[in-house]
């Protein structure tokens, strides 16, 4: 991560200077998840990335701007929709969960951003983490209505969301850096999927043969 | 304005209040609204009618200070003697809603915990110890040996999810929609969900 091709400490337009952006950008979200947004530095955020503290600001005018510009940034993979076909099996229920927990460690970082920049009082930060919830609920809830009325539906959604915001908020606290790789490994999601089915109580459909 | 003594919270017993305690009670609103940084130990002297070296004769730093606060967990004991579901029930949602009633406090430690400041960590872990050996115990008494540890782990991993979404998604309205009774309805359900487990033979 700190070995960069090259410093580029002028004003190259195009495909360098969107690459420094972005090698800056990916520093800062490192430092800010790592140290909280207050207790980082521009200093800091530059040793991250091999630049000089000239050269971040040549790219943001202050450290709230490398924040500001941290939200625009298109998280890896989104939570997939897919559509709701089949009535929901056990399986099917684990992959949706699976996917959840891959978007999630994909984004650590980001994701432990957006609790500390949320805890914080950061309104912006907030609205995107409510965003990608509502894009898991909407997902969830189209599969359980599959098996379930709406309000059994609507209720075991915020449940299983519950359920896995409580594991892997606690995984974060936990383990800090490390999460990302902890809660890839199948022992933590197979876990977690027992957990929602012990918890849940509806009739779901048998696996196709 | 702080008003320490209107928002103690219940730590259950109702004996005099010692100049300790009153310390405590004050720190731990102080800490709740500014956060740990902008809260002085004067401040905390100020708010309890004390003058710095009586507060500094109970706690030597600020540090120190803190560090009791953590180590006085919200008392939550199980209080129900019957040992039926419904008491089980009754007695898992006051808990739930005393946390509710301490939010700014939970929202300091939420705050630390992600940060990963290992003395609030450490403080987590122990309330889970507690609440699961209070809560299991209960189960316990109510249905047999089936499952009331694992049955009190998923009810403490379910309602600190939910209590913590509250936090992260309504900020400064948590406790209010949490108060709701839509919300409370659904709390309900997570407990009889977890209850269920306890109840239900599993392989």
């Amino acid at each position: 991560m700190t070995s960069a091709p090259q410093s580029r400490n002028g004003g190259p337009e195009g495909r360098g200077r969107d690459e420094t952006r972005a090698r800056i950008l990916i520093a800062a979200r490192d430092c800010f998840s790592r140290h909280g947004f207050d207790r980082t530095t521009v200093k800091m955020i530059a040793a991250e990335c091999g630049l000089t503290d000239a050269a971040i600001y040549y790219y943001f005018p202050s450290k709230r701007h490398v924040l500001e510009a941290l939200w625009s940034v298109r998280p890896n993979r989104g939570v997939r929709g897919t559509p709701a076909t089949e009535p929901l099996t056990p399986e099917r229920l684990k992959q949706l969960n699976d996917a959840v927990i891959d978007f999630l460690t994909d984004n650590h970082q980001l994701m432990r951003l957006m609790i500390r920049s949320a805890l914080d009082g950061d309104e912006v930060a907030r609205a995107l983490r409510s965003d990608n919830r509502a894009t898991w609920r909407r997902a969830l809830y189209e599969h359980l209505r599959t098996i379930a009325t709406e309000d059994e539906a609507s209720f075991t959604t915020e449940l299983v969301m519950a359920y896995i915001t409580g594991a892997t908020m606690r995984g974060h606290m936990e383990t800090g850096e490390a999460f990302g790789e902890i809660a890839r490994s199948a022992e933590f999601r197979e876990e977690l999927h027992r957990a929602c089915l012990e918890l849940l109580d509806v009739s779901f459909a048998s696996p196709a043969v | 304005m702080v008003q320490p003594v209107e928002r103690r919270p219940n730590f259950g017993g109702d004996e005099q209040t010692t100049t300790r305690e009153r310390i405590l009670t004050a720190a731990r609103v102080l800490f709740s609204e500014h956060g740990y940084d902008a809260t002085s130990v004067r401040m905390v002297a100020r708010a309890c009618g004390l003058t710095n070296p009586a507060v500094h004769y109970h706690f030597r730093t600020k540090r120190d200070l803190y560090d009791a606060l953590l180590a006085d967990p919200l008392n939550y004991a199980y209080d129900g003697k019957s040992g039926d579901r419904i008491a089980i029930a009754a007695s898992m949602e006051h808990q739930f809603y005393q946390w509710v009633e301490n939010i700014d406090f939970a929202r300091l430690l939420l705050r630390q915990q992600v940060g990963g400041d290992p003395q609030s960590l450490q403080y987590l872990r122990d309330s889970e110890a507690a609440y699961i050996d209070d809560i299991s115990a209960a189960m316990e008494a109510a249905f047999g040996r089936e499952a009331p540890r694992r049955a009190a782990q998923l009810a403490f991993t379910l309602l600190s999810g939910a209590f913590w979404d509250a936090i992260l998604t309504y900020g400064e309205n948590a406790a209010t929609v949490m108060r709701d009774d839509y919300y409370r309805q659904r709390i309900r359900g997570f407990i009889d969900a977890a209850i269920r487990v306890a109840g239900r033979n599993r392989p």
